[in-house]
């Protein structure tokens, strides 16, 4: 504890420099208390305008699991290799938020939540949308989509579309090859089918030409036998072309469907995306905002009354004289009463004549 | 010796101070200039205006001096270590250097009841009361320039004791000549053979260089500080430039707390007010 002094019925002390630097930081403080208060007033007028202005904000959580391997996976070897650095959820929380940082795929989840007129009006624009819809990851294989909108069900739609697009971007990314090849087989069915069609029909019409002899102990001449003997093996060909066609196709799309179902196992909704109740910008999030803002303008008021205190080199108090080494001797209040009204006058005052004078002795 | 009587037998206390020699004015030192009576100390607002120390030249009011004043300057002189002349000066203008010097000196006189004489030896002041002026015939201004002697300068006051000498209008081109001619120094010696205690108005250090040299006029000096007004600089400034004679220490003046009473704790650090 500081030495305590009295000096002039006052109190002066010893102090160490951070004591003194904390009682000239009070003194200044309470010597404008509102001064040094106003940013903190402000600040915190500014967070509760905030807190009372911010639009509701409506969130939906969709869960899903993520499974790095699948019994469909293991039995058809769908994919060859799982092995990553990251957990599964960490990968397709990065995976979707990537995706959402594209125009095309953060406006087919606005599409896909049927959202697509307040897209087109503007009431909802694509960086809202890729600002307020995103995944996190909640340990290794659970990822949460989460929507925040505007509107309760806006935020519904806009989790469930977020899911299915993604589930379908997965998709159409892993079974991309055999999608190409179900086309490119559908388009070679076709033309594979006119070749049969023609074949067929070039062999019945020879045939309706040509009929058999009436006599059944009499032969097809040599000729149409092998006219027809051709037409048949055309028609064969062109059937064991869109048979090996056909087969291929088969293939693709069932390697189209194993990828789908293996994705749809892969990514398992737990959760589906609900409609809230309640709103984000609730009592509890005002309060937090308000208080936020409060402590920074504080810390403002404070850092202001510190700058002040180190800059000040004004005298304050007597343990500011001691430091110079300035014994102080009095300390006398601040008073208007010393000031003279030279208007008073009062009847004169008998006063001494005679300048008392130290006698000789 | 009797409080109320000079070496000499003579009773230096003007007929209406009379009643003031009782044991209640003698504590307080407080005269209620309505009723020339001794103020009794009351528990109500009403006493309080009435408790100043205040000094009179004629009928005009030269200076006051509040409780609270009285009370932090006796203080001061209970340590008994206050030379016959002493100095009283500051750092800058307007820091209290004539308020403190003449509460000072009329306590000495009043408290003490030692003959006590103010001199002001400030030509730098820039503020004057017309009034005042008129009171003062004989000025140390005027006593150089023939004009009157050294007997002349002392005016007495309603102060038992207490005698103020004024310093005149002397030419800024003369005051450094002035301070340091040996006539001002035979002024002050002259007086001090008149008075026990001499106490001196001197100059701002820092407004005037001569504060020094005037400095030297007295065996010590009092450095009065304004609250808030003075910076920690110019009061190392002065104290280094003042090497003449010894600085007593200083007077804090001016002070004044917003601290909420319940901060006023015993290790406050500076001096508070009521």
């Amino acid at each position: 504890m500081a030495a305590v002094t009295e000096i002039g019925g006052t109190t002066s002390t010893s102090v160490s420099g951070a004591q003194r630097f904390f009682a000239r930081a009070m003194f200044i403080f309470f010597g404008k208390p509102l001064l040094f208060l106003l940013p903190a007033l402000i600040i915190t007028g500014a967070g509760v305008y905030m807190a009372s202005s911010e639009p509701s904000q409506y969130q939906s959580v969709g869960v899903l699991s993520i499974s790095s391997e699948t019994f469909l996976d293991t039995l058809s070897g769908t994919r060859t290799d799982t092995r990553s650095f990251e957990t599964p959820a960490v990968t397709t929380a990065r995976q979707f938020n990537e995706l959402m940082q594209t125009d095309g795929f953060a406006a087919s989840v606005i599409d896909g939540a049927g959202l697509g007129e307040q897209r087109a009006n503007g009431s909802l624009t694509v960086l809202d949308v890729r600002e307020n819809t995103y995944a996190s990851a909640a340990g290794d294989t659970i990822v949460e989509v989460i929507a925040v909108a505007a509107e309760p069900q806006w935020a519904q739609q806009l989790a469930v579309s977020g899911i299915a697009t993604f589930k379908n971007f997965v998709i159409s990314s892993e079974a991309s090859g055999t999608d190409v090849a179900e086309i490119f087989y559908d388009e070679q069915l076709t033309t594979y089918k006119l070749e049969v069609d023609a074949a067929s029909a070039a062999l019945q019409d020879y045939l309706a030409a040509h009929p058999e002899p009436i006599d059944s102990d009499d032969e097809r001449d040599i000729g149409e036998q092998l006219e027809i003997a051709k037409l048949d093996d055309q028609l064969a060909r062109a059937q064991a072309r869109f048979d090996s066609a056909f087969d291929n196709r088969e293939a693709a799309r069932l390697a189209t469907l194993q990828s789908s179902a293996d994705i749809n196992q892969r990514f398992r909704t737990l959760d589906e995306p609900s409609v809230p109740e309640a709103s984000l910008s609730g009592l509890k999030t005002m309060l937090t905002t308000v208080v936020l803002f409060s402590v920074l303008g504080l810390l403002v008021s404070l850092a202001a009354v510190v700058l002040v205190s180190v800059i000040d080199r004004s005298v304050y108090s007597a343990s500011d004289l001691d430091v110079l080494g300035a014994n102080v001797l009095a300390v006398v209040p601040r008073t208007s009463a010393m000031k003279i009204d030279h208007a008073r006058r009062l009847k004169p005052v008998p006063s001494a004549t005679d300048v008392p004078m130290r006698s000789a002795g | 010796m009797s409080l109320n009587t000079w070496p000499d037998g003579t009773d230096p206390t003007p007929a209406s101070f009379a009643s003031a020699s009782s044991s209640a004015a003698l504590n307080e030192g407080l005269i209620d200039r309505s009723t020339n009576q001794p103020v009794k100390r009351g528990r109500g607002r009403s006493s309080a205006k009435a408790d100043n120390l205040e000094v009179w030249v004629g009928d005009h009011l030269v200076h006051q001096s509040p409780p609270v004043v009285t009370r932090s300057l006796r203080y001061l002189m209970a340590r008994g270590d206050i030379p016959t002349r002493l100095g009283v000066t500051s750092s800058l203008f307007g820091e209290g250097v004539t308020a403190m010097s003449r509460s000072l000196a009329s306590l000495i006189a009043y408290d003490w009841r030692e003959s006590t004489c103010w001199v002001d030896l400030n030509w730098w002041k820039t503020t004057h009361d017309p009034n005042e002026a008129n009171l003062f015939r004989h000025t140390i201004a005027s006593v150089v320039e023939g004009r009157g002697s050294v007997a002349d300068l002392p005016v007495a006051t309603s102060v038992a004791g207490l005698s103020m000498v004024a310093a005149g209008e002397v030419p800024a081109g003369s005051r450094p000549r002035l301070a340091r001619s040996d006539f001002l120094a035979d002024v002050i010696n002259e007086l001090a053979g008149s008075f026990e205690y001499i106490v001196c108005d001197l100059p701002p250090v820092l407004a005037s260089s001569d504060a020094v040299t005037l400095s030297g006029l007295s065996a010590g000096y009092l450095l009065v500080v304004q609250q808030r007004s003075t910076s920690s600089i110019q009061v190392r400034g002065v104290l280094q430039a003042m090497n003449v004679v010894p600085c007593l220490g200083t007077i804090l003046n001016g002070t004044r707390s917003n601290l909420p009473r319940w901060m006023r704790t015993s290790n406050e650090v500076w001096a508070l007010g009521d």
